[in-house]
């Protein structure tokens, strides 16, 4: 038993179990809190700022290691051309400097804002901090252990494999600098948090909106108020 | 989750919070000692095969030094006890101020010998196989006694280095589907910004390896531990090794330096350019997200 085993095994099969059950289980007896609860209305101005570069930010990354793993072979394909190569890891690069300044200013916002901060809950704040050592290792991993999109194929598209088939096979991380093995470890820590936190609302698709008629919420006390003026 | 912020509500939280740590730390124990029951995976490999494996392309049993020195004799040169801790864990023997290991790495052109992972029983595995190749057999009863140069798989020179330089930058895809070299290491002259920097850069590798002798033993069987378990089926074919030893060797001839942390500071300043350009576009793509429907309705009359 080492480090390496349980950091890279155990911990994966714990928390992928704790965030698929949980959360099963929390859209079946808590459906209403499958939400990031959004405090769009307490201030927007810095939300707009953060919340867009940091959301757009990591979704398309997260898409790019999702493709990573599940075809990887358009990667390799692509990355066959050393100019296609930087202008895809200039790209993710650019994204996730993005993210990572959005998520800074959506951590300062929770941080300084009065009314933000009355309806944080502790749980907020570890998802931000969780996120914040994502980035970061991300970017590192990124600059200082170029080229991620090429060796990701040949050392973790087969390790996330060897999880998702029950054939855990950790060998390829042990001689991984410490920042990358911190990365997949924090990713493990946000798996371990996904039930339990504000991240659940990744699973709430709201393709409701792009199909049902528009409709204007009117703020009914206001109308009062300005009608008594 | 608390819908609301009371302190109360806080407070159960935390609560729960700190049950799902006690949970989860209990299952990671539970799950680590009963690992810990398991057999280890691999139990014994007959040392001939591990020589063969991880030992064979930088070493020899009597021909002569590659990276490494020649370990014909070496159980009688060495002190049994050393020996066992350095093939164990030459990072370590190496990183305690050992002076015999730093006089080896010094040696062996600053290249260290890669900690190889191996078990107790298999570093005496090797060493028992290393004694019955010609040093003072240790307990070993079988006749194999003689001292046969083990054969070293030259890479014949017939490398062609344009091609080797394809092969490294992917540009032609390593035949048994290998990672291409250029995702982890960078030769300085191929491409823009450079190869990869998980990996050492091999601008220089032709030297440090011994020349066409060393790095073709090393290109034959790859036993770096990090590129063991990306190579372990699809080892280079020995045409891939020709064109890849002549265009390192190639490479070094041509004396260039590497330049890492420009390609470093180049590639953070373009991401962080690219970072601003977003930015800029937000600001100029949704300027009408900022404010409200009901603002809008306000300051505009529509929508």
């Amino acid at each position: 038993m080492d480090w390496n085993t349980l950091f890279f095994v155990i911990l994966p099969y714990v928390a992928l179990a704790l965030a698929i059950g949980v959360t099963i289980y929390r859209s079946v007896y808590r459906p209403f809190s499958i939400s990031s609860l959004s405090s769009q209305l307490l201030e927007r101005r810095q939300l707009f700022w953060g919340s867009i570069s940091f959301h757009w930010g990591i979704t398309i990354i997260l898409t790019g290691h999702l493709v990573a793993l599940f075809i990887p072979q358009s990667i390799v394909l692509w990355n066959a051309q050393p100019l296609r190569l930087y202008l895809l890891e200039l790209s993710g690069i650019a994204l996730g400097l993005w993210a990572t300044a959005g998520l800074a200013i959506l951590i300062w916002r929770r941080v300084t804002v009065g009314r933000i901060r009355v309806v944080s809950t502790p749980m907020d704040y570890v998802v931000l901090a969780l996120l914040l050592v994502s980035l970061i290792t991300g970017v590192i991993t990124a600059t200082v252990y170029r080229w991620g999109s090429y060796w990701f194929t040949g050392i973790f598209t087969p390790y996330i494999w060897s999880i998702l088939t029950f054939r855990p096979d950790a060998a390829p991380l042990a001689t991984l600098p410490l920042t990358i093995k911190l990365h997949v470890f924090n990713f493990y820590l946000l798996a371990l948090a996904f039930a339990f936190s504000r991240l659940v609302h990744i699973i709430a698709w709201p393709l409701g909106y792009l199909l049902r008629p528009w409709q204007i919420v009117i703020g009914l006390r206001k109308a009062r108020v300005v009608s008594q003026e | 989750m608390p819908l609301n912020s009371s302190p109360r509500a806080a407070t159960a939280g935390l609560l729960r919070a700190a049950g799902l740590v006690v949970v989860v730390l209990t299952c990671l124990v539970v799950a680590s000692t009963h690992a810990d029951a398991a057999p280890a995976g691999q139990a014994g490999l007959p040392g001939e095969t591990i020589f063969q494996q991880k030992c064979i392309a930088c070493h020899t049993i009597g021909g002569g030094r590659l990276v490494g020195p020649d370990l014909e004799g070496a159980t009688d040169r060495r002190d049994p006890a050393w020996l066992k801790a350095f093939i164990a864990a030459p990072d370590k023997v190496l990183a305690s101020g050992d002076p015999l290991a730093a006089q080896l790495l010094k040696e062996s052109n600053n290249v260290p010998m890669p900690n190889l992972g191996l078990s107790a029983q298999e570093v005496d595995a090797v060493l028992q196989y290393l004694a019955a190749q010609g040093g003072t057999a240790v307990g070993n009863t079988a006749g194999a006694a003689q001292p046969t140069p083990t054969p070293v798989t030259m890479v014949a020179q017939t490398g062609d280095a344009p091609q080797g330089m394809l092969l490294f930058t992917g540009q032609v895809a390593l035949q048994r589907g290998g990672t291409p070299c250029i995702a982890c290491h960078s030769v300085e002259g191929a491409g823009l910004l450079g190869g990869g920097a998980l990996g050492p850069d091999l601008t220089q590798v032709h030297a440090r390896y011994g020349g066409d002798q060393g790095l073709g033993a090393a290109l034959a069987g790859l036993p770096f531990p990090s590129m063991q378990s990306i190579f372990a089926n699809k080892q280079l074919t020995p045409a891939e090794q020709a064109d890849l030893l002549v265009y390192f060797a190639a490479a070094d001839q041509e004396g260039r330096t590497p330049l890492p942390r420009r390609n470093l500071l180049v590639i953070l300043g373009v991401g962080a350019g690219l970072a601003g350009a977003l930015f800029a576009g937000m600001a100029f793509f949704w300027p009408r997200q900022r404010m409200s429907i009901a603002q809008r309705l306000r300051k505009y009359g529509k929508l």
